[in-house]
């Protein structure tokens, strides 16, 4: 099994008659993933890669009622109102790759997808692959050398280190059921406690890999989360930006302190991991022999 | 883009929430105009810095006299307080305080939705006051698709144990903060002190405001950019600088960080970036700067960006490090690497490990130059993780400057 995407999944790109719109759905059709129609307003009755592009969503879904993710690839300016489109049309899972949104708007969006009970997954994610049944978004490229199918769940805020976190599990023969990049923005649709609720459930999921970073509470919540034995498989982590930290930085005023409450730094995060005995990391590489050994492998 | 503690007054001022009378100066000249339009007699100074905490750095200071507030302004003017040079002060009226509030709207990551804090009890030690007494601090999360109204924000006051007659007043600022906090794309705002005068007149003495960059296309107000390192840039750091602002060609040279190390690096994307220079520090490298390219740069892009690395003086390594990159080519990026390296022919060792598109033709080129010009490069592919890379150029360093020595 896998998490969040599989062979059922039946994919709308919205934004592909843009560049990264176009590329993307070409690595996704590639990999064997259904992308069964496109949505440009405006550019309706064209075809991108064999797939028909609607005006709307609601003429794709009328021809396409299977349609059960988005995949968002608009400029900045228009995600907002891309994902208010997808969740007004109840798509259950909405993969936002479109980078730098306003905060505002991502707020918005997130607070009405809870309300339609969807999943935004990002902004500012590279995507979604559970190797060998499907891919949504630009994860893997046109190579997808850094994947193949197994057991380990990897989740990630950055999108280049999802590869090689891959990666690394691949070369020792370890594989994945699915790999999610979250991505690294302060607010985003699906953390890492989101993504190990899942896991937790998925019995082909042995055990999971997190790749954080400093700033924001997420890994902490996902301590937090694992501490109440919300997951309880085997989970290392590696947090990066040790040097970043000790930069000369501005402080934010005292809002940024009371929100955080001294959370975010790395030192806060890999306490709260070991705490919830989470296998730590120093290195990156490092993380292979930790879930090698939890596993027994 | 964190804001000045003036620009975020002409913020406030748009938004119809009352500041002190306030003039900004640059020079000392500029006190005898200003001076008497404060007509108050005592004034505050304050110097203009992104850094917070500025009370406690001495750069906030309040003067009875006109002999003192220059001594203030020579102090401050052009000086460097917390990391920065002082090139505007704020001198604003003393005003006659009656209650210090504090009062905060900031995104909070757990609920993924806008938060309101608020504190009877301001000042500078708001935070102090929140660890020792938490429950003076009250914080709020906001439905950002029903906004606040004024029923909701006297709860809130109310529940946070305000005067009852100061809530009318202080809902309505709170009001209106809410509202520029959504029309100007405010990642955060924070008046610290919200202060009610003797005369009962409320005034926001401070701002503490950062707008969210995403936002800029449709920015109200646009301000000078600016560096957020919190410390001015070096000679280097502008070269850097310079070469994307020359060359619209995927990104070099935009981030740049000076460090004192001794390792030069040239690394490509974000993540990978910090998980390598960690990596690097990890195992007793030191890193001589911090910079990523990536995007697919040009050729003279990236010589531009390694002639600024090799630029920097005492250099005992280099590394060439990047993830398997789904879109810039390697053997194009390289061979601007390349033609900085032939002409700088530096002696010490060359780790590279990189992959994706072009890379065979990367590593042959590399190999030829290394040949050619003496050049002391190491090449491994993306099967060789990263952050190993990481463990031998540390070590190969460690070597070559015990070679130095002897």
């Amino acid at each position: 099994m896998s998490i969040l995407i599989n062979e059922n999944t039946r994919i709308l790109v919205q934004g592909i008659t843009g560049n990264e719109g176009t590329r993307a759905t070409k690595f996704m059709l590639a990999y064997g993933s259904k992308v069964v129609a496109g949505v440009t307003p405006g550019k309706g009755g064209q075809n991108v890669e064999s797939v028909p592009v609607y005006n709307s969503i609601k003429e794709s879904l009328a021809k396409h009622p299977e349609i059960n993710c988005s995949v968002i690839l608009v400029p900045p300016k228009f995600a907002k109102a891309a994902m208010i489109e997808a969740i007004e049309n109840r798509i259950k899972l909405i993969n936002v790759i479109t980078e730098f949104i306003p905060i505002h708007d991502v707020a918005e969006c997130i607070a009405k997808a809870k309300q339609n009970n969807c999943i935004i997954v990002g902004p500012t994610s590279v995507g979604i692959i559970s190797p060998g049944k499907c891919k949504i978004g630009m994860i893997g490229g046109d190579t997808n050398k850094a994947y193949m199918p197994g057991n380990i769940g990897i989740i990630s805020k950055s999108g280049g280190m999802s590869s090689e976190t891959a990666y690394i599990f691949k070369l020792a023969g370890i594989g994945q059921s699915t790999v999610v990049s979250i991505g690294g923005d302060v607010i985003n649709g699906f953390s890492f406690k989101d993504a190990l609720a899942l896991f937790e459930k998925d019995p082909k999921t042995h055990a999971v890999v997190i790749f954080g970073e400093i700033g924001g509470t997420y890994e902490e919540e996902a301590a937090e989360f694992i501490k109440q034995a919300g997951f309880t498989k085997p989970c290392a982590a590696f947090i990066s930006g040790k040097f970043a930290e000790a930069l000369p930085n501005v402080t934010l005023g005292h809002a940024g302190a009371i929100i955080e409450g001294g959370k975010g730094t790395r030192e806060s995060k890999v306490k709260a991991l070991k705490d919830a005995g989470v296998m730590i990391a120093e290195v990156h590489h490092e993380l292979v022999e930790l879930v090698k050994k939890a596993l027994k492998i | 883009m964190k804001l000045y503690e003036f620009e975020g007054m002409q913020i406030f001022q748009q938004a119809g929430i009352q500041t002190p009378q306030q003039v900004v100066i640059q020079s000392i000249d500029e006190l005898e105009k200003t001076y008497d339009l404060l007509h108050k007699g005592s004034v505050v100074v304050k110097a203009q810095t992104l850094a917070g905490k500025r009370g406690k750095a001495g750069a906030i200071k309040f003067c009875d006299t006109k002999l003192a507030a220059k001594n203030a302004i020579k102090q401050m003017l052009n000086k460097v307080i917390l990391n920065e040079t002082v090139t505007k002060l704020l001198i604003a009226e003393k005003l006659a305080v009656d209650k210090e509030y504090y009062f905060g709207l900031i995104f909070s990551q757990e609920l993924r939705s806008p938060m309101l804090i608020l504190s009877a009890k301001g000042g500078i030690d708001i935070e102090e006051t929140e660890k020792l007494h938490p429950e003076l601090v009250y914080k709020f999360p906001i439905d950002i698709l029903q906004g606040i109204s004024d029923e909701n924000v006297k709860k809130m006051l109310f529940t946070a144990v305000f005067p009852e007659e100061d809530i009318e007043q202080l809902s309505q600022i709170i009001r209106k903060c809410w509202k520029a906090f959504s029309d100007f794309d405010m990642k955060m705002v924070e008046i610290n002190p919200l202060i009610k005068t003797k005369q009962s007149q409320f005034i926001a003495a401070d701002s503490v405001i950062v707008l969210d960059e995403a936002a800029e296309y449709r920015y109200k107000i646009r301000f000078p950019p600016r560096v957020g390192i919190g410390r001015e840039l070096t000679p280097i750091e502008i070269a850097a600088k310079k070469i994307d602002e020359d060359d619209y060609r995927g990104v070099a040279g935009r981030t740049y960080i000076d460090l004192d190390g001794d390792i030069g690096i040239l690394a490509s994307g974000g993540g990978a970036s910090i998980t390598c220079v960690d990596a690097l520090i990890s195992y007793g490298g030191k890193p001589a700067n911090y910079t990523e390219y990536s995007g697919n740069p040009s050729a003279e892009k990236v010589e531009k960006l390694a002639r600024v690395v090799l630029s920097k003086k005492g250099l005992h390594g280099l590394w060439i490090i990047g993830g398997t990159a789904n879109f810039t080519r390697i053997d194009i990026t390289i061979s601007g690497i390349i033609a900085a390296l032939k002409e700088i022919k530096p002696k010490f060792p060359i780790v590279v490990r990189r992959g994706g598109q072009g890379e065979k033709e990367a590593f042959a080129m590399l190999d030829q130059a290394a040949k050619d010009y003496g050049l002391n490069i190491t090449c491994y592919d993306d099967t060789t993780p990263m952050t190993i890379s990481a463990k031998i150029l540390a070590d190969k360093v460690k070597e070559y400057k015990q070679r130095c020595k002897e």
